[in-house]
């Protein structure tokens, strides 16, 4: 249903061009969902933005690529056909629930808004539609509360409006940016359920963006590893946590602290990801790789298939010289 | 230092004090703003002409010419002349020092006061903070103008008797009595939102951990703020007085442009423009020249602040 | 609310009591005699004047009396103005200098928020430099140079009166404009440095994802936040225009308040003066109060769903 290929998307700053987004392929099937991975400033959210034209241009720039949603490049598309996808055809929920609602609109406005944009409703059965979305993600006394500020919830409670906002006009994607980072744990798991249970119910396909394994080991069917604006390492969940065959995709697994024995130092990856506005030659991860060698630096690697539907960019792996999972 | 162990801390604090590398990495970001360059470049010119001008054959702004009354601008009137036939050029170059002197002036008084009033404020903290900038919150609410005009009305008559001022003017024309009661009625309102910014300063460097070592040092608390914590500050301070001149000179000229600043037989850019916006139907020269000048002055210093400001804090530049 | 509503007036209260304590001594400090004329007056006649007029008593006592008038709204009879009162000074000037101020305010409004708006709209291109540069020059051109150029230019123009107050419901156009291009360059910068603020928060980027068009991401969602620092500024900026009305009835010959005030501060008419500062005060507490209430309108944290 929607198909990314070689999106690069640059940002053309006073301290040199930052290549957020550089070569980026995936793909999502109807009702499929996609896990996202990476640490922060590794290109994860720029890639959704850019699929909805939500960078800030200037000083962001698509340089290439495609994104076709059945068809329709959404890269080429024009403002006023994008508009007509955002909020109808992809939503988003975003990480901070405290800062992504208005802070000076009733909910009621806010949560009416793509109705009244994209279905034409008039005000009052928009209000009837909005009432009921409410109640669908679990907010008491929905038809009261509707009439609200953003700052009369808890994080939680914003959390769920947000989805119920990006799923009112049942879209085909949701894209969800670290939808529970900035939640208390005891109410992630409560929103991640509600986004399952959501997706169920309407059928949407899910991207999830997230820095959290675990985050990913519960929802997503598949993952894509990314680092430093380049996909490394793609495969179904299962096969990801049992099989990693990328040492950073390893590396981020040994840094889960709740994977790890007790009583062991915390494992860290070692250094910090590459400045992107310098270009790497090699592979861009080899500065912190435990694997690297000097043939690393030299060739940029390419993501290939190591197994049925999983997809490295190792060099070495590729080349059989190491071996992961022994 | 005698103790070795003491080396750390006070190699940090002086390259604190000094600051060098904060203020040339500013001055190169400063040279790549071409407006703020042209404006510093522009307002140094203004400055030199009307200080050093008249040393190059000007004629004096009080001769007049009554042969030559209300010239347009010509070869013997290079910006033409008034109704007094004294030129006009010279009396913008005179007119120019006082509306400088002033403008310098009084922001220095304001710089001194506000500064200081910010400093102990944000430094002491707690109560005495709570009051200090509750009353500067009832000063702001003050209708500062009408204290102004009522300041330099009422006192102008009582400074002119003093004798002591009168030797004293004719060395200099800082101690002339106009000028002076500007200088103070000024700077005395000018002062707040300079004391506001330098507290809020100080407060979020308070809570950084030189002042510790320099408390652990047994520094006094004066020696402190004045050589540790203003000095830090001192992006702000310049930014903001850079800023503050051009308002002071504002201020200046609308009290001289209703004759209650600056007095005849002196005479400053807002004096000036007030003879030239009575006279300007038919000589309007003399309303355009000396708005000319003002107005350079305050577009270079405004430019210039905004530069600084920029150069100095590139986090909160315009984009 | 009641308990801030209530706070505020006791504080203008007392900023109103300070400011006329401040201006008597201030008055009676300075030297001069407010029947003080160019040819001398023998001593004995002034002292007589003196005494007529209640300026002999001690100054604690004429303080008391100015503090009772005030409290009492009636200020007396003005030492420079023979046969007329206090009242009757400021009840003929003052709608004046209302009118003009008034305009100016709303001519600044009408000017800047729009140029400040589009400005933010499309910051950094070509638009935003020249609008930005047009409010600078409006901010660096004073209203006494503004003033008299337009004025100059009515007079060769002949579309409407140059000066003067005869003709009142066409007169206030030109010094409000002078204010309100002075004042609206600074609403300009302000409208643009708050609407730049919000255009980056979140919530913007939340509303661009639900497909909302630009027109009403900037007006509807914000315009409201990026008016916050406007209204904030509307305090302070009409206590500037009141001086700024007093270069306008200089410029244009108006008979405002001002020219009252002035002369009044020269003469040492206290009662006028004092009745001057009154009015001036009054106003800008009003005004003061109006935009405070206007911020918490705005807050939406001073709102809630049982508002509505």
């Amino acid at each position: 249903m929607l198909q990314v290929e070689d999106l690069k998307t640059y940002f053309h700053t006073r301290d040199g061009i930052v290549r957020a987004v550089d070569g980026v392929s995936f793909s999502l099937e109807k009702g499929q969902t996609i896990g996202i991975v990476g640490e922060s400033g590794s290109g994860k959210s720029v890639t959704c933005y850019s699929l909805l034209g939500l960078i800030p241009m200037p000083p962001g720039k698509i340089e290439g690529g495609t994104a076709k949603l059945d068809g329709l490049d959404l890269l080429q598309a024009s403002e006023k056909e994008l508009r007509k996808v955002r909020g109808k055809r992809i939503s988003m929920i975003f990480q901070d629930p405290m800062t992504s609602l208005n802070p000076y609109l009733r909910i009621s406005t806010q949560l009416i808004e793509p109705l009244l944009i994209h279905e034409g409703l008039d005000k009052k059965a928009a209000m009837a539609r909005a009432i009921e979305s409410l109640e669908e993600v679990g907010i008491p006394d929905a038809s009261l509360r509707i009439r609200s500020y953003p700052h009369e919830f808890s994080g939680g409670m914003r959390q769920r409006v947000m989805i119920a906002m990006a799923l009112i006009t049942k879209p085909e994607i949701l894209i969800a940016d670290e939808p529970t980072t900035a939640l208390d744990v005891t109410v992630q798991k409560e929103v991640l359920d509600l986004i399952k249970d959501r997706q169920r119910t309407l059928g949407t396909a899910v991207i999830f963006i997230t820095h959290d394994l675990a985050v990913v080991s519960n929802v997503c069917d598949h993952v894509h590893v990314m680092y430093a604006g380049k996909v490394v390492e793609s495969a179904p969940t299962n096969r990801l946590f049992t099989h990693a065959e990328h040492p950073y995709t390893k590396a981020l697994q040994r840094s889960i602290p709740a994977l790890q024995k007790k009583g062991e130092p915390l494992y860290t990856i070692e250094g910090l990801p590459p400045d992107l506005t310098k270009p790497v030659a090699g592979c861009s991860f080899a500065d912190r790789c435990d694997f690297a060698e000097a043939s690393c630096r030299e060739t940029a690697p390419v993501l290939k298939e190591a197994a049925a539907g999983h997809e490295t960019a190792c060099l070495r792996r590729q080349s059989g010289e190491i071996d992961l999972n022994s | 230092m005698p103790n070795p162990a003491m080396d750390t801390p006070t190699t940090r604090l002086e390259e604190i004090e000094q600051g060098t590398s904060l203020g040339k990495d500013a001055w190169l970001r400063l040279k790549k703003n071409k407006l703020a360059m042209a404006s510093l470049f522009i307002f140094v010119f203004i400055v030199l002409l009307c200080f050093i001008g008249p040393f190059f054959g000007v004629q004096h702004p009080t001769t007049t010419h009554l042969d030559a009354k209300s010239q347009p601008p010509s070869k013997d009137f290079l910006l033409g002349s008034e109704h007094l036939g004294r030129d006009i050029l010279s009396r913008i170059l005179y007119g120019g020092q006082v509306s400088l002197i002033v403008g310098f002036i009084a922001t220095f008084v304001s710089l001194i006061i506000g500064v200081s009033y910010g400093a102990v404020a944000g430094y002491i903290g707690g109560r005495t903070d709570v009051i200090m900038m509750r009353i500067v919150d009832v000063l702001y609410a003050l209708p500062f103008m009408l204290i102004v005009i009522i300041l330099t009305a009422s006192f102008s008559e009582a400074l002119q008797d003093i004798e002591f001022l009168h030797a004293m003017k004719e060395k200099s024309i800082v101690f002339e009595p106009d000028l002076l009661l500007l200088f103070f009625a000024i700077g005395f309102v000018e002062w707040l939102t300079m004391a506001r910014i330098v507290r809020s300063q100080i407060i979020t460097l308070k809570k950084q951990e030189f002042v510790d070592a320099a408390v652990s040092l047994g520094l006094s608390h004066k020696r402190i703020i004045f050589r540790h914590l203003i000095p830090n500050v001192f992006g702000s301070i310049i930014v903001y007085t850079t800023l503050t001149v051009p308002s002071v000179m504002r201020l200046e000229a609308v009290l001289s442009f209703l004759g209650l600043g600056v007095k005849p037989p002196n005479s400053s850019w807002g004096s000036l423009i007030k003879e030239g916006a009575d006279r300007m139907y038919s000589d309007p020269w003399l309303l355009v020249f000396p708005a000319l000048f003002f107005s350079l002055t305050i577009f270079s210093l405004n430019f210039l602040g905004d530069g600084l400001r920029d150069a100095l804090d590139p986090k909160t530049s315009k984009d | 609310m009641a308990r801030f509503i209530i706070s505020r007036f006791l504080q203008a209260i007392l900023v109103l009591f300070s400011v006329l304590t401040i201006t008597f001594f201030l008055t009676r400090l300075a030297p001069g005699n407010p029947f003080q004329e160019d040819k001398a007056i023998p001593k004995h006649i002034l002292a007589k004047m003196d005494a007529y007029w209640g300026r002999d008593q001690p100054v604690m006592v004429q303080y008391g009396k100015q503090m009772w008038n005030f409290a009492t709204l009636n200020f007396g009879p003005s030492f420079g103005n023979k046969g007329f009162t206090v009242n009757e000074v400021i009840s003929m000037a003052f709608p004046v200098s209302f009118m003009i101020g008034l305009s100016g305010l709303l001519f600044a409004l009408a000017i800047g928020i729009p140029i400040g708006i589009l400005s933010a709209v499309k910051r950094n291109t070509g638009v935003d430099y020249s609008l930005m540069s047009f409010a600078l020059v409006g901010i660096c051109l004073p209203t006494f140079v503004i003033g008299p150029l337009l004025s100059i230019a009515m007079i060769k123009l002949g579309w409407l009166p140059a000066l003067g107050w005869e003709t009142p419901w066409v007169n206030w156009i030109l010094p409000g404009l002078t204010l309100g291009l002075f004042y609206g360059a600074y609403f300009a910068r302000l409208t643009r440095a708050g609407m730049l603020e919000t255009l980056s928060q979140d919530y913007i980027r939340t509303a661009r994802s639900k497909g909302v068009s630009e027109t009403r991401v900037v007006l509807g969602h914000a315009l409201k936040g990026g008016l916050v620092p406007v209204v904030g500024f509307v305090g302070p900026a009409v206590a500037a225009l009141i001086g700024g009305s007093f270069v306008m009835e200089s410029v244009f010959q108006l008979p405002g308040l001002g020219t009252h005030f002035i002369r009044a501060v020269t003469n040492r008419d206290t009662p006028l003066l004092l009745g001057c500062v009154a009015t001036f005060g009054v106003l800008i507490l009003i005004t003061n109060f109006l935009s405070d209430i206007l911020l918490a309108w705005l807050n939406p944290r001073h709102q809630s769903a049982s508002d509505a």
